[in-house]
């Protein structure tokens, strides 16, 4: 792993790195990518996206009804940034 | 009053009146003020303990109460209770309140359990040390030069320093089992789906569950039976069912699989303990059976390639937009890379590497492998439980005792190895439980060592008594 692919991941992952932490990454990187391509070697494949055999697979449905969980208040509350009781956020779309 | 009092042995004094809630509440809260000083266990100790003993003591008065009415319990902070602070350890969720009780912790309100405060873990669940607290480190009480285990470090550090007579904690490769290995209490990782997860704080929600950290095995089932059940928040909980027929030991069959427990990087007084509470189980009439579990091999860097994908998905929502922490950007992708700045070095670690595998040229090499691996596991448990006929297989649950404060901190692959002898049982979802077995001596200190059970699919039951058998309890 390069210096350059730490970048990409990070930005990627949506985390900003200071110089010391991108150094320090690549190290651990090339460690843990090491680590796990121990299992390389198992011979097998299965898809995953289309394989359904781990866990237990079943029906789950449940009656629609209005609970008291979530109050709205409950939730906005937490806005970190709000105007009139709506989310702020910043702009998304360039004109 | 002695030490610490044991679940069971609260139950009895509060409803034969020997002690009322707020004699009870009182004696922790004074253990924790001389204690949690040394050990920071506790990130927060609740301010209304008098309020909530008033509660408890009002159901057991009106003869209203159930098995955990007035119990004090410790609750690992990633599990939400209903406007109280709620961290996960995390500078990304240091003020965020819970807007909504998880079902575990609806559930002890229900019995009127008495809530004592939240207690420290490594950030998000991920680590094995609770040194990756953004807030403090956790001690080990056996020796606080030492790491209590982690992630849910806190909660073992308090039942076994006395602070609560009982804490929950969560486990995802480990993280309930191996604390309770390092400081010497008893940690059950229930059957994936047994205890419900609504309202956990996700980590990798294929393997995360809620588990116990008692000071017995009788206490353990105590707690499980009053949190596990089907809940329609949590698609994956299954209804219990009831196992009756309780084995003997001559009729129970110990698989050990020695081919994974004989290797380098396994401490040799560990394997002195193992070995020794082997024959221990003989000599209790159990039969032991050597045991193949070959993908056990591959299990654990399958593990660190799932959990991070997973981790990865469920951390994407800190994204300073809907609660949590916001750090203000010019933009919204400035915003995004700034806020997320904040999570610690091993949490934007495992994103990363998350991130990495899940990438459109490593999907197959990585995620499918790994998947593929879990699947192979499965079948070795299948196998072992049902051709060769072994009701619970045993392992040490870590290769060593507790490791000194800092001494992991370099090479993440050296803490991730901690967790080999326990992220079995979660890649499977089979149940496991880990009891202080022994002592080993490092430096002049006696330190806990734990031996592990893991049974079939949802039956709980056989930890339970292989459990009390072994420690005695029946």
């Amino acid at each position: 792993m390069k210096k350059d692919e730490v970048k990409h991941i990070s930005e990627l992952s949506r985390i900003e790195l200071s110089s010391e932490e991108e150094r320090g990454l690549e190290s651990d990187f090339k460690k843990i990518i090491s680590y796990i391509d121990k299992i390389k070697v198992v011979s097998e494949s299965i898809d995953a996206a289309t394989d359904t055999t781990v866990g237990e697979v079943r029906n789950v449905s449940r009656i629609d009804e209005p609970g008291d969980v979530f109050r709205t208040e409950s939730l906005t509350r937490l806005f970190p940034k709000e105007r009139d009781g709506y989310l702020a956020v910043k702009k998304v779309l360039e004109q | 009053m002695k030490d610490n009092l044991t679940l069971k042995e609260a139950q009895e004094a509060l409803s034969k009146r020997r002690i009322s809630v707020h004699e009870l509440c009182k004696f922790y809260s004074e253990r924790i003020k001389e204690k949690n000083g040394d050990i920071s266990a506790f990130l927060e100790v609740f301010e209304d303990l008098e309020k909530q003993a008033k509660e408890a003591q009002k159901s057991i008065d009106e003869g209203e109460a159930s098995s955990l009415t007035g119990i004090p319990l410790a609750i690992k902070d990633n599990i939400l209770i209903k406007d109280r602070k709620v961290s996960a350890a995390s500078a990304m969720l240091e003020d965020f309140v819970a807007p909504y009780d998880s079902t575990v912790a609806g559930k002890l309100k229900k019995e009127k359990t008495v809530f004592l405060g939240r207690t420290n873990m490594d950030e998000f669940a991920m680590g094995a040390s609770t040194e990756k607290s953004a807030f403090i480190i956790t001690r080990n009480p056996n020796d606080t030069s030492r790491v209590p285990g982690g992630s849910s470090g806190g909660s073992a550090a308090a039942v076994s320093s006395g602070m609560a007579p009982a804490a929950l904690g969560s486990d995802t490769g480990g993280s309930v089992r191996q604390p309770a290995s390092f400081c010497g209490c008893v940690g059950l990782k229930p059957t994936y789906g047994a205890v419900s997860r609504f309202g956990l704080i996700a980590m990798g929600s294929s393997l995360d569950q809620i588990g116990p950290l008692t000071q017995t095995v009788t206490d353990s089932e105590i707690l499980f039976e009053s949190i596990a059940g089907r809940d329609p928040f949590d698609g994956t909980t299954y209804e219990r069912e009831a196992f009756k027929e309780e084995k003997k030991p001559k009729d129970t069959v110990v698989g050990v699989p020695w081919h994974l427990i004989r290797q380098d990087g396994v401490d040799k007084e560990v394997l002195e303990v193992f070995k020794k509470n082997i024959s221990e189980l003989e000599k209790l009439g159990y039969k032991t059976k050597e045991v193949k579990l070959p993908q056990l091999e591959y299990t654990l860097s399958a593990y660190y390639v799932l959990v991070q994908a997973e981790i990865s998905s469920n951390m994407a929502r800190f994204d300073g937009m809907r609660y949590g922490a916001k750090v203000e950007g010019k933009d919204l992708l400035e915003e995004y890379m700034k806020t997320r700045a904040l999570f610690g070095k091993e949490v934007k670690r495992r994103i990363m590497v998350g991130t990495y595998v899940l990438s459109a040229g490593y999907y197959d090499t990585y995620y499918n492998k790994a998947y593929t691996v879990r699947k192979l596991a499965i079948s070795d448990f299948e196998r072992v439980f049902s051709k060769d006929k072994v009701d619970v297989v045993a392992f040490p649950t870590s290769p060593t005792p507790a490791f000194k404060v800092g001494e992991k901190n370099e090479d993440p692959v050296q803490m991730y190895m901690a967790d080999v002898f326990t992220v079995p049982a979660n890649i499977a979802g089979v149940p496991a439980i880990s009891i202080p077995s022994g002592t080993v001596v490092k430096e002049g200190k006696e330190l806990p060592s734990g031996l592990q059970f893991m049974a079939p699919w949802k039956r709980e039951d056989v930890l339970f008594s292989v459990g009390k058998h072994f420690k005695k309890e029946v």
